[in-house]
């Protein structure tokens, strides 16, 4: 049954990766028809770490995750087909869940070549330097936040037949706002309550991933104060959690 | 076979399925009557494990319902459940992979019979096709067992009999079928057996051409007025107009018209009942009279 799922990924990744390679050409034709050059030899340009773009390409597996997590949810209609097969329920949407955590990885790299790939083009790759213990922490936390916002939506839609896309973009507000509010002069009881609610907001456990968000250390900021290890481990944790839930609200419910 | 006890199903205030108790021999095709919200989709769901009975019991073949089950048993909704924007050579892919009996040359032939181009879209296709699609993945792996609810529905006249040939050819080879249908012609001319459902329950069940003599009617007309018909009228169902008399002679037609003959009628006449005749007693509630 994992073949639907299959087909899903591959219609979503092909948008996807062409919007991304659409955005990578207009910002390279920017570069150049503008004339607006980056000044590679310059000195306004200082020496970055290549892990920070590991991390801000997180960003393409939240958005496959978002359109592939409501996919369990939409099997609703298709009850006939997918539970006459002889296969367990949950062994069904365990494959949907392999099919769509290999998307979001597939999601995640596209977007990582696509800002590499600009990197080069517009000659900016010497002032890049490789960090590889810090791309590996961010490229765990990354996938572990894309995993949580995958997993956090299919078990707010597991029961919610027909509304898994709904839930999706709804996640988005949601999380954005979540963390924006968290600064907010609120007193101090309710300050606690917008923290404590973003234990399950997936951007509070990735904080901020651009070099700016960096501390000197090596850590990253985050409304959460845990190290980006035990953020990466704490978030692969829930999504865990969020996943085997669904799976199991998913495969008890009635057609 | 199918062999279902004491199933029942409550929604909340409504008792959806009513201690239903059936069971179809292997070789036999059921055909399971009501009209609509008697209880035919909620026992399908119940027997295919959608919904959760409060209580009873299905077998299949003696075993109950495990997720092997499904690698023997073929199921056509009341709705074609499809995928709009698959194509139906996809669905067949879908088959192929999950079922392991599938048999691509049976599917080609399925297709073929049917018309339906591989390359087109689920969506795109009628309702008469959308049904045969899904006919067709729940035939591909030769099923022992099939249930299906409304199985000819949108269906035109000619591929109707199809279909019906196709389900008696699986019952000639030891399938056995539980068929629900509006189309009460479509039962008659394909079933052997018959179950009626009303208000949750089975009011009527059996050998159809058991049935059938069970419920034969013999009509009697008298010369002038008609005579004490003695016991018979504690015996079954008589019902008086004019000079003639029908009574409902409960599998005893021909001793029914002969003590008719003894009691000097001069026509006796014994009716043959249609199965829609059967339904219409056994759903009728009293409202539409």
């Amino acid at each position: 049954m994992e073949y639907v799922e299959i087909l899903r990924a591959r219609r979503v990744l092909f948008w996807f990766g062409l919007s991304s390679l659409g955005c990578l050409a207009f910002t390279l034709m920017g570069i150049y028809w503008s004339h607006a050059h980056v000044n590679a030899g310059g000195s306004s340009f200082g020496s970055e770490n290549l892990s920070s773009l590991v991390g801000i390409a997180v960003f393409g597996g939240i958005i496959v995750a978002t359109a592939l997590a409501g996919n369990l949810n939409a099997e609703h209609t298709t009850t006939a087909i997918i539970w006459t097969r002889p296969r367990s329920r949950e062994a069904i949407a365990w494959r949907y869940v392999a099919v769509d955590l290999a998307a979001i990885l597939a999601g995640y790299a596209i977007v990582l070549a696509a800002i590499v790939v600009g990197v080069i083009a517009s000659g900016l790759m010497p002032h890049f330097h490789v960090d590889a213990a810090r791309s590996l922490t961010l490229f765990a936390l990354g996938m572990g936040g894309a995993a949580m916002w995958y997993g956090l939506v299919s078990v707010a839609a597991a029961r919610l037949e027909g509304h898994g896309a709904r839930v999706a973009a709804l996640s988005w507000a949601v999380f954005l706002i979540g963390g924006g509010v968290i600064a907010a002069p609120v007193p101090d009881l309710l300050h606690y309550v917008i923290v404590a609610l973003n234990y399950l907001n997936p951007l509070a456990w990735l904080g901020d991933l651009s070099s700016s968000g960096v501390h000197a250390g090596g850590g990253i900021h985050s409304v959460l104060h845990l190290d980006p290890w035990a953020r990466a481990l704490g978030a692969w944790a829930i999504a865990l959690v969020a996943i085997v839930a669904s799976t199991k609200l998913w495969s008890t419910r009635e057609a | 076979m199918i062999a279902i006890s004491g199933l029942t199903k409550r929604y909340r205030d409504v008792l959806a399925v009513d201690d239903v108790s059936l069971e179809i021999p292997a070789g036999s095709i059921c055909g399971l009557l009501g009209r609509n919200g008697a209880g035919k989709t909620t026992t399908f769901k119940c027997l295919l494990g959608f919904a959760r009975a409060d209580s009873g019991e299905v077998r299949f073949d003696g075993e109950p319902l495990t997720p092997q089950t499904f690698a023997t048993l073929g199921y056509v909704p009341e709705r074609p459940a499809l995928y709009g924007w698959m194509t139906v050579d996809q669905h067949l892919e879908i088959a192929r992979r999950s079922q392991p009996g599938h048999d691509a040359a049976r599917a080609k032939e399925l297709l073929a019979t049917f018309r339906l181009d591989g390359r087109k879209k689920a969506a795109r296709l009628s309702k008469g096709q959308q049904t045969a699609l899904a006919l067709i993945l729940a035939l591909t792996h030769h099923p022992s067992i099939l249930i299906l609810d409304e199985p000819a529905s949108g269906l035109d006249p000619v591929m109707q009999r199809v279909v019906l040939d196709i389900l008696i050819d699986a019952a000639t080879s030891g399938a056995t079928i539980l068929i629900s249908s509006h189309q009460i012609s479509q039962i008659d001319r394909a079933a052997d057996r018959v179950a009626i459902m009303r208000d949750g329950k089975i009011v009527v069940s059996g050998v159809l051409d058991d049935l059938r003599e069970a419920s034969r009617v013999v009509e009697a007309t008298f010369d002038k007025i008609i005579p004490d018909l003695g016991a018979m009228e504690a015996e079954m169902r008589v019902e008086r107009a004019g000079t003639s008399v029908r009574a409902h002679a409960n599998g005893r037609a021909d001793a029914v018209a002969a003590r008719f003959g003894a009691l000097g009628a001069t026509g006796v006449r014994v009716l043959d009942r249609s199965l829609e005749d059967l339904f219409l007693d056994a759903v009728d509630d009293g409202e539409n009279r």
